[in-house]
C-alpha cells in the first residue's frame, strides 16, 4: 500500500479556497466598520473592493470615499488630527485657504470645490468666520449640520483591532478546517 | 431561534438589574427611569454630556459560521465614562462581564468574547469595551 499527497495540487487548492476566506474575512471587517459608522452617509460611503491573489499573497481591501473619511476621523474642530491623510487635504485645492485651525471657517469669495467633489460659489461674506460657533449658537439656518463640528468614529480601526483580536484566527481554523485535504492524497496498492 | 429583540431585552435586564453593575456605574438606589437612561440598548453616545456615565449594550454584525443553522450572534458592552474617571469604566466592564458571562439569556448562554481597549467616544470622554458571543438559530 502506498500513500501519496499531491502536495502541488493541494497548495493550488488551498489558495483558491483561502481566496473565499479572505472574501469573508473582508465582508465581516466591512459589515463591522459599518455598524460602527455613526452617519448613514458614512455607512454607504464604504466599499468592498476586488479581491488580488499574486505570487502567493492575497490581497482585500475595504475603500472609503470623503463621506466615510469624515465620519473615521470627524470633522471640524472635533476631527482627529491624526489623520494620516489630513496634510495632504490641507495642502491641498479643497481646503479652505484661510482655514487655518481645524474650525469649520467661511471661505473666500469665489468658486471652490468642497471635499465631495461639489462646486460652489462663496460670496466671501464669512470669510474666516467660525461657522462652528454660529452653527451652535443657531444662527445657521439651512445645511446647519454641514458646519457642525463631529467626532470620529475610527468604526474602521475598530473593525480591524476586533478583527485581529477575535475573528481572524477563527476565519483561518475554518478554512483548514473546512478544506477536504484527503482528496489530495492518493492510496495504491503496491505489488511485491 | 433568531429573537434578537427579546435577545436583547433579556441581556439588558441582567445587566441593569446586577447590583455589581449598578454600584460601578453609580446607580445603586436610582429609580428605573434614570437606569434606563444610562444604560441603553443602542451604541449612541455623541450627546454625552455633564460627567453623566453611560453603558450602551448593542448588537455588532453576526460571524459567519461553518454551519448555516446556527449563527454566531455578537453582542457589545461599551462603558462612556468622563475622562477623569477612566478605571470606572474598566470597573463596570469587569462588572458586566462577570454579570453575563455563561448566563443564560432567553434560552441562550452568552459567553465572554474578549475586550478591545480603549473605543471612540465623545470629547472629553474615556470608553471601554467588550464584546460577547451566543449562538442563534434559524
Amino acid at each position: 500500500m502506498t500513500i501519496k499527497f499531491d502536495a502541488e495540487k493541494a497548495v493550488k487548492a488551498f489558495e483558491s479556497h483561502l481566496v473565499k476566506t479572505v472574501r469573508a474575512i473582508q465582508m465581516e471587517l466591512l459589515h463591522d466598520a459599518q455598524a460602527g459608522m455613526t452617519t448613514p452617509e458614512g455607512r454607504q460611503d464604504l466599499f468592498a473592493e476586488g479581491i488580488q491573489a499574486a505570487a502567493g499573497i492575497i490581497t482585500a481591501q475595504i475603500t472609503g470615499g470623503p463621506w466615510a473619511i469624515v465620519d473615521e476621523y470627524g470633522k471640524g474642530s472635533l476631527m482627529d488630527p491624526n489623520n494620516p491623510a489630513l496634510d495632504e487635504y490641507r495642502n491641498s485645492p479643497f481646503w479652505n485657504p484661510v482655514r487655518k485651525d481645524l474650525v469649520i471657517r467661511g471661505r473666500p469669495a469665489g468658486p471652490y470645490t468642497n471635499i465631495f467633489g461639489e462646486r460652489r460659489v462663496s460670496s466671501g461674506r464669512a470669510k474666516g468666520v467660525n461657522l462652528e460657533r454660529l452653527a451652535v449658537a443657531g444662527k445657521i439656518k439651512d445645511d446647519v449640520d454641514d458646519f457642525l463640528p463631529k467626532y470620529p468614529s475610527h468604526a474602521v480601526k475598530i473593525a480591524f483591532r476586533w478583527m485581529r483580536l477575535e475573528s481572524f484566527q477563527r476565519h483561518l481554523n475554518m478554512a483548514i478546517r473546512s478544506f477536504p485535504w484527503a482528496r489530495y492524497l492518493k492510496v495504491t496498492n503496491t505489488k511485491r | 431561534m433568531f429573537d434578537p429583540e427579546n435577545d436583547l431585552e433579556r441581556i439588558w435586564d441582567k445587566v441593569s438589574n446586577d447590583a455589581a453593575v449598578l454600584a460601578a456605574m453609580g446607580l445603586t438606589g436610582q429609580p428605573k427611569l434614570v437606569i434606563i437612561k444610562r444604560i441603553i440598548k443602542k451604541s449612541k453616545y455623541d450627546d454625552l454630556a455633564n460627567t453623566e456615565r453611560r453603558l450602551c449594550i448593542y448588537f455588532v454584525p453576526s460571524r459567519p459560521a461553518l454551519n448555516n443553522l446556527v449563527t454566531p450572534e455578537m453582542i457589545e458592552v461599551d462603558c462612556h465614562v468622563p475622562d477623569a474617571e477612566s478605571m470606572i469604566a474598566y470597573r463596570v466592564i469587569k462588572a458586566v462581564k462577570d454579570a453575563l458571562h455563561e448566563q443564560m439569556a432567553n434560552g441562550k448562554q452568552i459567553l465572554f468574547a474578549g475586550q478591545l481597549g480603549e473605543l471612540a467616544t465623545a470629547s472629553g470622554y474615556f470608553c471601554a469595551g467588550i464584546r460577547f458571543k451566543y449562538y442563534g438559530t434559524y
